[in-house]
């Protein structure tokens, strides 16, 4: 066989697992229940490897709350000096099946999500998302207020979600795609038919398991709900696609701040990594500029690696103008999409796209050798923590080079 | 002797161009009335020659 | 002045696209100079050479997008780089269908297409025309710089799947009715035409389109198509489809004078050739073609005139007593001090038939492609008596367009050669196309009347004589561009071998009297 025959093949593989993936919410436990390789000292963050010298305040901020919540120091500065010292490690959310929206991080009594793939047995993880309140741990802000927030919904809302969920017998994530087909979701920024429609499903098990009223209106009421299962979906399919050695397929990216990186299948969790972009479009404050902004954090945009937001900017056009963009480009953007991909999900046509479907397999050979760069919708964190506002970006064409590089290396071509 | 059936089938048919590079021909072509489909054509690797080389090996450029 | 720049990384413009906006660009208030190109080699060199390369543009690579200008100042540049990115880059979307990134993803979407243009850099020219005949599609390539090896290989590949592959550096093909690359709009008729050179086929074309005939096809085989090397494989395709095509009668071949091995070939074929062939091949030897069967022509005139003959037809160009009579009229009134012609063209075919109709009659003509070697131009903004440029030359059209789609390469010679008191006369040439420039005579017409104002003033009489490479059926109607030429007193010539014919005759005359 070819270089090119292996890499076809290999693949298809993966395609397989993008195509045939049937990823269902099973059940809500602590990190470290669930969650392979979790420690009580570790700590999981987004995007690739972070330079802790060089780490972005809100990160550092989500990073130390984190430990202290989790009782592993009094205060943040304690927290950060034990981080400095090893003591407390940290390490990319996604060599652990997990992923962390926005400057959200994960700790071992953290209460997550478990998606599990029913086609290849493959598990995600993420935390659940925590409602509309905008001070919170997962935009990098952190004190007793917000330690409180934690503490209730660790305590007092996730057991009984879990319980929810376990008892409808899971929550099917394709079926809920499929079902608000048409209703203008590209399901990485914009989710209100996905999480109205989870909510539906779910709100009769959670009044059966006597959830306090409270935690159904704080956190069941928000349009957003559906973006973390949805991440941890596209965590379980990547779990199983990262399995599979030479192809070319990428299976993970995300941004810390101030580094992007991307994953690619045939290198399982190796990062490949270059300066993280802007996410630009609307702020959330028409005082706030490029200046107040954080570079690339987060990594909602595993939702793109499994073929939605920016890449199916069509599904959900009216988010376009919150990128500053218009219905044209949406169509461009999911074409462009399409022409560095392998494969379509067909589970959920986009009507006033002649139903067509979305794409999902980014190949990162075509990525470079087109000259095509596949774009991410986003929300975007100021550097004092806290949301800015909300957009797109361009990923870095660095990372997809220096993936390309990595994999000539693995496929022994340089 | 070559055989040129093709070529006289092009010759009864409605031309209908696809278009590889600039727009600009293109363009020419639709106000003539003509169809042109557009391949937006950029060099493989932005140019660089051993990425370049590297995608002949690993393919998938179709 | 200072130098500024927008730099855009990662943002790939095609090279036709920014050359196009260059021409913009530097139309803009405000700008001294401008480009606007991908930070290849090439263009960094250009840079460096205008003393323009600042250390920004030289850090970038050949993905990244620059604009820079010398420019009066920062707002008047900004101004212009936005109004650029509104006209130029802006998504067009009245545009059929939507883009695709590979042949095979656009023939996938488009099944019924049938013909593939290529323009891109020669050297991954063979990689897209092998995919494109792998797509079964027949091909025109207008990318030049394409290794001879290359060309061999995607003609043998395309001779062996019964596809036309048209060029490299195919200037010009007309199929079915359509004007091709850099073609013009003519009617259809009896005449086949195969050529290898695309101002040669156009040229004859036009003529058939004005005495009211046409062409069945122009099949285009590019320049090297008859060297060695390439054998001709082509144009040996190209006459056995034109010989088979129902709708051609008659088949007019055009060409410089093919290798021997090649020519030996192709005099072959057209001896065991069914329809009538009119042969020119430049410096060709008559006995030989009539030998074959062909029916021999002398020039581009002439192989136009012998194709109408077929037909019962004729073109009627100005005689030699009426060309000398003009020449008299004309020479009138030229001041003593005035002697020399300035040709200047954008067709290097032209450029190379005035200079051949000038040579014998003035002796040496100076160019940056002389005939002889030795009247090369040490520097070609610098003429030196009778002097003809070819603006199509690489040395112009190195980061820009060929001078047809922008014609501003030219622009600026017009006044520097009016305000030389020995010009007597200015040779221009204006090619009609539908991706050309659409008004290409407008374009310089306010300089032309200004260059003859001036001569005016300073007791001189300048003549300007143009010929239209073009038909009346050109998006930029061939009439109308006669007419504003003729209305702003240039002398509109018939064919470019009469224009020159004229110019020399002037210049003869002035010598003469003085």
């Amino acid at each position: 066989m070819t270089i090119e025959e292996r890499i076809t093949k290999a693949n298809e593989k993966v395609m397989e697992i993008f195509l045939t993936g049937r990823p269902v919410w099973t059940d809500v436990r602590p990190a470290i229940e669930v969650v392979p390789g979790m420690r009580k000292n570790l700590i999981l963050h987004p995007g690739p490897p972070i330079d802790k010298d060089h780490i972005v305040f809100p990160l550092r901020n989500s990073i130390s709350g984190a430990a202290v919540h989790e009782k592993l120091a009094d205060t943040v500065e304690e927290a950060w000096r034990m981080v400095l010292a090893g003591e407390i490690e940290i390490a990319p959310a996604q060599n652990y099946q997990c992923s962390c929206a926005a400057a959200m991080v994960m700790s071992a009594s953290m209460p997550v999500i478990v998606v599990e793939d029913k086609t290849s047995g493959g598990k995600g993880f993420s935390t659940p998302h925590p409602g509309s309140n905008p001070k919170v741990l997962r935009w990098g802000l952190y004190d007793a207020e917000v330690e409180q927030d934690l503490r209730v919904f660790r305590d007092e809302y996730c057991p009984y979600l879990g319980e929810a969920v376990r008892t409808s017998g899971g929550m099917d994530i394709i079926n809920i795609l499929s079902k608000t087909a048409g209703m203008g979701d590209e399901n990485h920024n914009r989710q209100p038919a996905g999480s109205m429609c989870l909510a539906l499903t779910l709100a009769p098990y959670l009044l059966d398991c006597n959830a306090p009223r409270k935690a159904v209106k704080d956190f069941l009421a928000n349009d957003r709900f559906f973006l973390n299962p949805l991440m941890a979906a596209s965590g379980s399919i990547c779990a199983s696609a990262k399995q599979v050695k030479e192809s070319t397929v990428m299976v993970g990216m995300g941004g810390n701040g101030e580094d992007f990186g991307i994953q690619v299948s045939g290198t399982g969790n190796a990062w490949y990594i270059s300066e993280a972009p802007y996410i630009l479009g609307t702020f959330l404050k028409p005082n706030y500029t490029v200046d107040d902004l954080l570079r690339y954090m987060g990594d909602s945009c595993v939702t793109e690696v499994y073929g939605f937001g920016g890449m199916c900017a069509i599904a959900g056009p009216a988010y376009m103008r919150l990128t500053g963009s218009t219905f044209e480009e949406a169509i461009s953007r999911t074409e462009k999409a399409h022409s560095v991909s392998l494969g379509e999900h067909t589970f959920a046509p986009v009507p006033w796209n002649k139903y067509k479907g979305m794409p999902v397999g980014i190949d990162i050979r075509k990525v470079v050798g087109f000259n095509v760069l596949p774009i991410s919708h986003g929300g975007s964190g100021l550097k004092t923590g806290g949301q800015a506002g909300a957009g797109s970006a361009q990923l870095p064409m660095d990372c997809f080079k220096k993936a390309l590089l990595g994999m000539a290396e693995e496929l022994q071509i340089v | 002797m070559m055989d040129i059936g093709k070529i006289l089938d092009l010759f009864k048919s409605e031309l209908v161009v696809i278009n590889v590079g600039s727009h600009t021909f293109a363009s020419a072509l639709e106000k003539q009335g003509y169809t042109a489909v557009q391949v937006d054509w950029v060099p493989p690797a932005g140019g660089d020659k051993k990425l370049q080389e590297i995608l002949k090996i690993m393919g998938g450029l179709h | 002045m200072a130098i500024y720049v927008k730099i855009e990384k990662n943002r790939y413009i095609d090279s036709l696209q920014t050359l196009f906006t260059t021409a913009l660009l530097n139309d803009h208030e405000g700008i001294e100079i401008g480009y606007v190109n991908m930070a290849n080699t090439a263009f960094k060199e250009v840079l460096r050479k205008e003393e323009m390369l600042l250390p920004e543009i030289e850090a970038l690579s050949d993905a990244d997008f620059v604009m820079v200008a010398r420019c009066t100042s920062q707002k008047l540049f900004d101004e212009a780089v936005a109004a650029i990115n509104k006209d130029a880059f802006s998504v067009s979307t009245d545009r059929s269908g939507t883009s695709f990134r590979t042949i095979q993803e656009a023939k996938a979407g488009h099944p019924e297409a049938n013909i593939c243009t290529i323009a891109v850099p020669g050297e991954y020219v063979l990689e897209e025309v092998v995919k494109a005949l792998d797509a079964g599609l027949h091909c025109v390539v207008f990318s030049n710089n394409v290794p001879l090896e290359d060309e061999r290989k995607m003609k043998e590949l395309a001779v062996e799947k019964g596809l036309l592959c048209m060029g490299p550096d195919c200037g010009v093909a007309n199929i079915n009715g359509a004007a091709l690359v850099l073609a013009s709009i003519n009617n259809r008729g009896p005449f086949g035409i195969c050529g290898a050179s695309g101002t040669g086929i156009q040229h004859v074309a036009a003529i058939l389109h004005e005495c009211e005939t046409g062409i069945s096809q122009a099949i285009g085989t590019g320049g090297n198509d008859l060297k060695e090397p390439v054998g001709g494989l082509m144009m040996q395709l190209g006459i056995s489809a034109l010989e088979a095509d129902p709708d051609t009668k008659y088949i007019i071949l055009i060409s410089r004078k093919p290798a021997d091995s090649v020519l030996e070939v192709l005099l072959k074929k057209i001896g065991s050739c069914k329809k009538p062939v009119v042969v020119f091949f430049m410096g060709c030897d008559k006995a030989l073609i009539e030998k074959h069967g062909g029916i021999f022509a002398s020039n581009l005139d002439d192989c136009a005139e012998k194709a109408l003959n077929l037909i019962g037809k004729t073109f009627s160009l100005d005689t030699e007593q009426e060309i000398r009579a003009l020449a008299g009229k004309i020479a009138e009134g030229v001041n003593p001090k005035q002697k020399y012609l300035r040709g200047l063209y954008t067709g290097g075919t032209y450029m190379d038939e005035a200079m051949r109709t000038m040579e014998p009659v003035l002796g040496p003509v100076w160019s940056n492609a002389p005939l002889k070697s030795q009247f090369k131009l040490e520097n070609s903004s610098v003429s030196k008596e009778n002097t003809c440029v070819d603006y199509g030359e690489e040395e112009f059209t190195k980061g820009r367009p060929h001078p047809a789609i922008d014609p501003s390469v030219r622009r600026p010679a017009i006044l520097k050669e009016a305000g030389d008191p020995e010009v007597a006369v200015i040779l221009l040439d204006f090619i009609l196309t539908p991706p050309g420039h659409m008004e290409p005579v407008g374009y310089v017409l306010d300089d032309i009347k200004t260059a003859m104002d001036m001569a005016k003033a300073e007791g001189r009489k300048l003549v300007f004589i143009g010929t239209i490479l073009g038909t009346d059926a050109d998006l930029q109607n061939k009439k109308e561009q006669s007419e504003k030429l003729q209305e702003a007193g240039v002398v509109v010539c018939k064919t470019n071998h009469t224009a020159s014919r004229l110019a020399t005759e002037i210049i003869k005359i002035l010598k003469e009297r003085a």
